[in-house]
């Protein structure tokens, strides 16, 4: 049973939803190519290695191709991320524990499809690839509620995190028209998803986290710390960089994720609101190690 | 005698510098790393890097097969064993 706040909320956001229903055919039109190299696919300030003397070293051209691939390397995050998302959302759907948001969850579920289709025809479309999903996830027992929590606390790091770039790119006019859309699509729904991902994880923490022994407490909340971490490595993707043809791109990943002030900065800055609503709700007790 | 005995010296390092709570030596080859939760899904990604860099090549997490991460002896031999 869910408490009368998230049922009102997700009743608002069904709402909205219909209000927003799109056709993500007619949403958005895929032009035959992108300038790759002339254009900005990435805000320049947004990509990985920004701020660093590997970033200072490159030339306009370089940096514009990097942009391009940082494009592909963000939207094949969204695609699997949200594969993950949608396995997670069909399982729940009229789940006898949150069965009054089943409505909701449908509209979530045709949302996130939608974006797929954005992000899937890019990267396909300029890139001719998705870049591979590098994380994996092992089977285990949990206690009651926590895998429901999990599920929707790690939704809440992706979608936070993600979204940021979103409403910065949406706005950025340097960016190629179709990058530029893609961003503005994607927050113009993931604003509704975010509503509803915060209240239903503060939600199931007051409802579960009472019942959990305080070895299973302690695992849950080093496992968001750890998931931070899992979703900002990510973004410094050794392929990316090879693809725009920079040299050693393993070790300028490795490096620029594990040395480098001013990416760390930014992945501060970008993960702050979400590591605040965590701490505030008593979910987190320290800040992740960025 | 064991292959590799220094990359298995190396995991053993890391697994018990990303646990905290156990010594390296009480990792022998055979030691089941996920179950008994000496390290936890969100680590495997900077286990993975670590062994990029062990190797000095890329890991292509297509090819991997459930397990390869369950204890020294698997992982080396998945790794490593061409090499």
């Amino acid at each position: 049973m869910i408490s009368e706040e998230l049922r009102e909320t997700a009743e608002k956001l069904v709402e909205q939803s219909r209000q927003s229903l799109s056709n993500p055919y007619e949403s958005l039109q895929f032009p035959a190519s992108v300038p790759v190299g002339e254009e900005w696919f990435t805000s320049p300030e947004l990509i990985s290695i920004h701020g660093t003397p590997a970033f200072d070293g490159m030339d306009d051209a370089q940096q514009r191709k990097l942009s391009f691939y940082e494009a592909v390397n963000f939207f094949s995050l969204n695609i699997h991320g949200e594969k993950a998302l949608l396995e997670g959302l069909a399982r729940r759907l009229y789940d006898p524990e949150l069965t009054e948001l089943s409505p909701y969850l449908h509209h979530f579920l045709d949302e996130e499809n939608k974006h797929m289709i954005y992000f899937g025809t890019f990267c396909s479309r300029y890139g001719g690839k998705v870049y591979e999903d590098r994380t994996i996830a092992f089977h285990r027992q949990y206690a009651p509620g926590e895998e429901s929590f999990l599920f929707f606390a790690r939704v809440l790091i992706f979608e936070e995190i993600v979204d940021y770039f979103n409403r910065k790119m949406a706005r950025d006019e340097r960016l190629n028209k179709v990058a530029r859309r893609i961003n503005a699509l994607h927050h113009a729904d993931e604003a509704r998803h975010l509503v509803f991902g915060r209240s239903v994880v503060r939600e199931l923490f007051v409802r579960f986290a009472g019942q959990w022994s305080a070895g299973t407490l302690l695992a849950v909340r080093q496992h968001l710390l750890g998931y931070f971490r899992v979703v900002w490595r990510e973004y410094y993707n050794p392929e990316m960089f090879k693809d725009a043809g920079i040299a050693h791109p393993r070790q300028l990943a490795e490096r620029t994720f594990s040395e480098e002030e001013a990416p760390r900065a930014l992945r501060e800055r970008v993960s702050q609101s979400t590591v605040d609503y965590f701490l505030k709700h008593g979910i987190l007790l320290g800040k992740p190690s960025l | 005698m064991t292959d590799h005995p220094e990359v298995r010296e190396a995991l053993r390092g890391w697994i018990a510098g990303h646990n905290g709570s156990v010594s390296p030596e009480s990792i022998a080859d055979g030691t089941a790393i996920v179950e008994q939760h000496l390290l936890t899904s969100v680590q495997i990604l900077d286990l993975i890097v670590f062994l990029e860099g062990l190797r000095g090549e890329s890991v292509l997490m297509a090819e991997l097969k459930p397990g390869v991460f369950r204890d020294i002896d698997t992982i080396v031999s998945t790794f490593f064993s061409s090499r």
